[in-house]
C-alpha cells in the first residue's frame, strides 16, 4: 500500500534534481533535448550512412576516405558491377528469389499459425497442454541441431536446390512464435463472440475465418512483416539447400563478392546491400502502423 | 600409358563447388566454359560460395552423402572429408590415365597424399605467406632489404633499428604473436613444426619464446601493443599496414596486390616482399585442390575436368592464377609470358619460382581437428600480451591443446 508522506518525501527528495536544470532557459531546454536525441540517433545511423557513402565510393578508396561524401572517388561502378553478379546469373535474379521466397514464407506463416494459433487457443482437444509446451519447446531448439536431420530429410524428398524447404514448412506452422503470437492473441477475443457464431450456425473453420481473422489484423501484420524480414535476411538456409547460383538469394548473393582467400570486391558487396535493404524498409514502413499495433496487442516485447 | 581423359568421350552432368569473390569466380566461370567447349556432352552445374560458408555447406553435404561431384577443397580442411570417405581416392584414375599429373613436380603431388597412402586431392593453386613490408616508408631509415633467408630474431634487430627513425606512432612491424602460421615458420627455423604425428612438433620452449619475443617487440614499440593489436581488422585494406600505422606484416600473396592498391590511394607506398622468416627452410605452402566425391556418379567426366585444370594451357592462361599459382611450371611459364597477364602476377610468379628453386617447396597439409587452433592460439597469445598468462603457462596451456586435438584423430 502506498504510505502518502513517504511519497510526499520521495517527491521533496528528487525535487532538487529538477532544479539542476533551472538555470537553462526554458526555450533552451527543448533545443538542447533535440540535439542530444539528434546526435544520438546520428551515432546509430551512421553505419547505414557510411554503407551508403561506401556503396557510391571507388573500392580502393573505400578504406582510406572516412568522410561521409565520396567526393572525388565518387562512382555509380558498383552498382553497375554488383548487379551483374555472377554474370551468367546477375543480382536481380538473386532478387527476384528472395521475393518469391519471402512471399511464400509470409503466406505461409500468416495461413498457418493462425489455424494452428486457433487451434491451441479455442479447440480442446487431448494432450492439448502437452503438445503447446511441445511446440513452444521447439523454439529453444538450436537451429544447427536440426539442420542435419532436415538436410537428409528435404534430400531424401528430392527437395534439395528447390525453394521447397525453405517454403513448404512455413505451411505446416512450424513457426513456434508466430503461433504463440496468434495464441495469445485470439485468448483475447471474448468467448462471447464464438458462442455468437455458434448460435449463428457457425462451425470452426467459419469461427476462424469470418470472427478471428478479420479481427487479428495486426497480428497477422505483426506475422507477415517480421515473416518477410526473417526469410528475406536468412542465409544458412538458402546456403544450404541452395546449390545452383540460378536459385541464390540476395544474403547468398552478397556473399560472392566477399572472400577470404580472394581479392573481394567491397564496393560492390556495399552498393547490393544498399539495395537489398530497400525491400525490407519498404515492408516495414507499409506495415508500420499495422505493426506497431499488433506487437501492442499481442504483448509481444 | 592409357590415353588422357581430355582425348576421351565423356558426357553427362557434374556438379562443382567452389569459394571465392567476384574476380576469381569470373575466372573459373570462363575455365568451365572453356571446359564444357572442349568436352560439349559435359554440362557442369556451378556452385560457388564464400570460404567460410564452403565448408558450412560440404559439411552438411558430408554428412548425407550429397558432395558435389568436385567440392574444391584446401590442404588446412581436406584431411576431414578424406577420412570421412568424403573423397574418392585418385590414384586409380592417375594410374589409367583419365588424369595427367606429368607436368606437376612430384613433390608437390605427394605432399598431399594421406597418411592412409591414398592420394584424394590434387592441386591447383599454390598459396603462401609471405613477408610484406613498406619499402617506400623504411629505406629513409637506413635499413637493409630483408633478406629470404631471414628469421624471426633477424627481423626483431631490423626492427629496432628502423625504429630509431621512425616517428612514435608508426611501428616497424605489426603483432605477429597471434600467428600460429608465423610461430610455425619460428619453429622451423629452429629445427621444429607444428605437428609431428599424434604429437605437437615444437617444444614448449620454443613456444614460450616466441611470446616472449612479441612481449619484448610491444615493450620496445616494434610493434602495436596487445591493446591496440587486439583492435586490428583482419580484412588486408583495413588492417593497420594499410592505414600506414606498422610498416611490415605478414599475408597470402594474392593479399599484396590488395594491399598495395590501398596504398597507392594512401601515400603511394611500394610494398616489397619477401619469404616468410623460416631461415633456409622450404617455402612453406598450401594448396586449393580438386577431389572427387565419393557418390558423383559420372566419375570419368570428373576426371576429365580435373585433367583439364590441370593440363589446358590457354584455359590456364585465362584463369591468371585466380585460385592460386597454378603447380604446373608450365602453365606458369605460360602465365608469365601471356600479355595480359597483370605486372602483380608476373611478380608472383617470379617471386615464387625464385623461392622454389631456391629453398624448395612443402606443402602444409593439417591433420583433422586442428583448424581452431588458430583462433585458440591467438587467444592463448592475448592473454600473455594483456599480461593475464606467463609465456610458460600459454605455452604449455597450447601444447596440452594440441595434444588434445590430435588425440581425436
Amino acid at each position: 500500500m502506498t504510505n502518502p508522506a513517504a511519497s510526499r518525501s520521495q517527491r521533496s527528495v528528487a525535487a532538487p534534481r529538477r532544479d539542476t536544470w533551472s538555470h537553462i532557459p526554458e526555450g533552451m531546454r527543448p533545443i538542447l533535448a533535440h540535439t542530444a536525441l539528434i546526435s544520438a540517433c546520428f551515432v546509430m545511423i551512421y553505419p547505414l550512412l557510411w554503407l551508403t557513402a561506401s556503396a557510391f565510393r571507388e573500392p580502393a578508396a573505400i578504406f582510406t576516405s572516412p568522410g561521409l561524401w565520396p567526393g572525388e572517388h565518387f562512382t555509380l561502378e558498383n552498382f553497375v558491377t554488383g548487379w551483374q553478379g555472377l554474370g551468367f546469373v546477375g543480382f536481380s535474379t538473386f532478387f527476384a528469389n528472395s521475393l518469391i521466397v519471402a512471399g511464400l514464407s509470409v503466406v505461409g506463416n500468416v495461413f498457418a499459425c493462425a489455424l494452428a494459433g486457433y487451434a491451441f487457443a479455442r479447440l480442446n482437444f487431448p494432450f492439448r497442454r502437452t503438445l503447446f509446451a511441445l511446440m513452444m519447446g521447439t523454439i529453444m531448439l538450436p537451429l544447427h541441431a536440426l539442420l542435419i536431420p532436415q538436410y537428409i530429410l528435404f534430400s531424401s524428398l528430392g527437395w534439395l536446390d528447390t525453394f521447397l524447404p525453405l517454403v513448404v514448412p512455413k505451411f505446416l506452422a512450424t513457426e513456434a512464435f508466430f503461433v504463440f503470437l496468434f495464441v495469445q492473441f485470439f485468448r483475447t477475443i471474448p468467448g462471447e463472440l464464438t458462442d455468437a457464431a455458434r448460435i449463428d450456425g457457425c462451425g470452426h473453420f467459419q469461427i476462424f475465418w469470418r470472427i478471428f481473422v478479420p479481427l487479428a489484423l495486426p497480428a497477422m501484420a505483426t506475422t507477415a512483416a517480421f515473416s518477410f524480414i526473417w526469410a528475406w535476411n536468412d542465409f544458412l538456409h538458402p546456403l544450404i539447400y541452395l546449390n545452383s547460383p540460378q536459385n541464390y538469394t540476395v544474403t547468398v548473393g552478397l556473399s560472392l563478392f566477399l572472400d577470404a582467400t580472394s581479392e573481394s570486391n567491397y564496393g560492390a558487396m556495399f552498393a547490393m546491400s544498399l539495395v537489398s535493404l530497400l525491400p525490407v524498409v519498404g515492408f516495414f514502413l507499409s506495415f508500420q502502423k499495422l505493426l506497431v499495433a499488433g506487437i501492442a496487442t499481442t504483448g509481444m516485447k | 600409358m592409357a590415353p588422357a581423359a581430355s582425348a576421351q568421350e565423356v558426357s553427362g552432368e557434374i556438379s562443382f563447388a567452389w569459394w571465392g569473390a567476384e574476380a576469381r569466380n569470373r575466372a573459373i566461370l570462363e575455365v568451365v566454359a572453356a571446359f564444357e567447349e572442349a568436352h560439349p556432352g559435359v554440362k557442369v552445374l556451378p556452385q560457388p560460395t564464400e570460404f567460410a560458408r564452403h565448408w558450412d555447406r560440404v559439411t552438411v553435404q558430408a554428412a548425407a552423402g550429397q558432395v558435389p561431384c568436385i567440392p574444391m577443397m584446401q590442404t588446412r580442411y581436406q584431411v576431414r572429408y578424406e577420412n570421412l570417405g568424403a573423397l574418392l581416392p585418385l590414384d586409380d584414375l592417375i594410374a589409367e590415365g583419365k588424369i595427367d599429373v606429368s607436368t606437376i613436380p612430384e613433390e608437390l603431388i605427394e605432399g598431399h597424399r594421406n597418411a592412409d597412402g591414398n592420394l584424394y586431392t590434387l592441386p591447383i593453386g599454390l598459396w603462401f605467406e609471405t613477408y610484406q613490408y613498406n619499402w617506400t616508408r623504411l629505406e629513409p631509415t637506413g635499413v637493409g632489404e630483408p633478406q629470404n633467408d631471414w628469421t624471426y630474431e633477424d627481423y626483431i634487430e631490423w626492427a629496432r633499428q628502423a625504429r630509431t627513425e621512425l616517428d612514435e606512432g608508426v611501428y616497424p612491424l605489426s603483432q605477429l604473436g597471434t600467428s600460429i602460421t608465423q610461430f610455425q615458420m619460428y619453429a622451423q627455423a629452429r629445427g621444429e613444426d607444428l605437428f609431428d604425428g599424434v604429437e605437437p612438433g615444437f617444444s614448449e620452449e620454443t613456444l614460450a619464446d616466441w611470446f616472449r619475443l612479441w612481449a619484448t617487440a610491444s615493450e620496445e614499440r616494434l610493434a602495436p601493443d596487445m591493446a591496440m593489436s587486439a583492435e586490428e581488422p583482419t580484412a588486408t585494406p583495413q588492417t593497420y599496414m594499410a592505414q600506414g600505422i606498422t610498416l611490415s606484416r605478414t599475408g597470402g600473396d594474392v593479399t599484396a596486390s590488395e594491399l598495395q592498391a590501398v596504398l597507392n590511394e594512401l601515400d603511394g607506398s611500394v610494398v616489397h616482399q619477401a619469404k616468410s622468416p623460416n631461415g633456409n627452410n622450404p617455402l612453406v605452402s598450401g594448396s586449393h585442390t580438386l577431389a572427387i566425391s565419393t557418390n558423383c556418379a559420372n566419375v570419368d567426366a570428373a576426371a576429365a575436368f580435373i585433367d583439364f585444370w590441370l593440363n589446358d594451357e590457354p584455359a590456364a592462361v585465362r584463369l591468371q592464377s585466380q585460385v592460386g599459382l597454378v603447380p604446373s611450371a608450365s602453365l606458369l611459364e605460360a602465365q608469365a609470358a601471356d600479355p595480359n597477364s597483370p605486372p602483380t602476377l608476373v611478380d608472383r610468379i617470379e617471386m615464387y619460382t625464385d623461392f622454389a628453386d631456391t629453398y624448395g617447396v612443402r606443402i602444409d597439409v593439417w591433420p583433422d581437428n586442428t583448424q581452431h587452433l588458430v583462433n585458440e592460439f591467438r587467444d592463448i597469445y592475448q592473454q600473455v600480451g594483456f599480461g593475464q598468462s606467463s609465456p610458460e603457462d600459454a605455452a604449455s596451456q597450447f601444447a596440452e591443446e594440441v595434444r588434445r586435438s590430435l588425440a581425436l584423430n
